[in-house]
């Protein structure tokens, strides 16, 4: 069965990224089709705002817009409906589609996927009852089509890690490694 | 020829009786450790003293040993909320995918 999920520009970015490099473009394919990725029409502008620019988070971004991601608009007065909820206007670094992504995942009851850490710390300590996930998990879970836990362990932190995010702060890798750790057990 | 990991008696007697009550084993506490060094020596490089407190701590409170106010004194209340967030977050990623 097909799950549909929503997803903000980072996790469609960390999605590419991992596709890109993981080795096995085609095996990768065939799991990430298990999933129907939506997202709102304000992602779509910020991956090609990405795709612009010369360098591997262009290429992956430019690689995620030939793929099949049911883009759809989300209202001003929906944005700023949640935005009175989360108390957030401009500050801890939540934009305006990051929460247009957390209104199109309330809206159609599906799982948000989200790799800005604190967006979805903010977002699910106001949104208990409501799946909000990291994208790099649902790529650990993509990956064990075909890599066994200790490839995947070495995959994320040898060659995803280091080319999503290139200066990573430690408190970010952590959090990445107690995710997935937590997943692989 | 790879070395023996010999491991003293005396602790492991102390030891077991409180790892079986907590659903534990030797081996997985042990492993735990040692992939938490070997994390902070790889990856970690800018501060690895801290890396391997967290890793540890985390580590114990997904085994059950410890509770999330057992991290606040080291963690703080910020950033013990924000791991405890991350092992719900991978626990319920993985419920989710198996419905």
């Amino acid at each position: 069965m097909v799950k549909e999920i929503a997803c903000d520009t980072s996790a469609i970015i960390i999605i590419f990224s991992a596709h890109h490099i993981s080795g096995n473009k085609d095996k990768y394919l065939v799991e990430l089709k298990k999933y129907k990725l939506a997202a709102p029409s304000c992602v779509r502008g910020e991956l090609r705002d990405f795709a612009k620019r010369g360098d591997d988070l262009g290429l992956f971004a430019n690689e995620s817009l030939s793929y099949k991601i049911d883009f759809q608009s989300v209202g001003l007065e929906d944005i700023e409906r949640y935005k009175k909820i989360l108390g957030v206007v401009g500050h801890r670094g939540i934009t305006d589609c990051d929460i247009a992504c957390l209104s199109l995942a309330i809206d159609r009851n599906i799982p948000l996927f989200i790799d800005d850490f604190k967006a979805q710390f903010h977002f699910s300590s106001f949104f208990d009852d409501h799946e909000i996930f990291f994208g790099i998990l649902l790529v650990c879970s993509i990956l064990t089509g075909f890599m066994s836990e200790s490839e995947i362990f070495s995959f994320v932190f040898d060659k995803l890690v280091p080319n999503r995010w290139k200066n990573i702060s430690l408190r970010n890798l952590l959090t990445i490694k107690h995710a997935v750790s937590e997943y692989l057990v | 020829m790879d070395e023996i990991i010999n491991i003293d008696e005396d602790v492991i007697s102390e030891l077991a009786p409180y790892l079986k009550e907590k659903k534990v084993s030797r081996s997985v506490l042990v492993s735990s450790i040692l992939k938490d060094i070997l994390f902070a020596e790889k990856y970690a490089k800018a501060n690895q003293s801290y890396a391997i407190v967290e890793q540890f701590l985390v580590d114990l409170y997904r085994m059950g040993i410890l509770e999330y106010k057992d991290l606040l004194p080291v963690l703080g209340y910020e950033r013990a909320l924000e791991v405890t967030n991350t092992i719900r977050t991978a626990e319920r990623f993985k419920s989710w995918l198996k419905r």
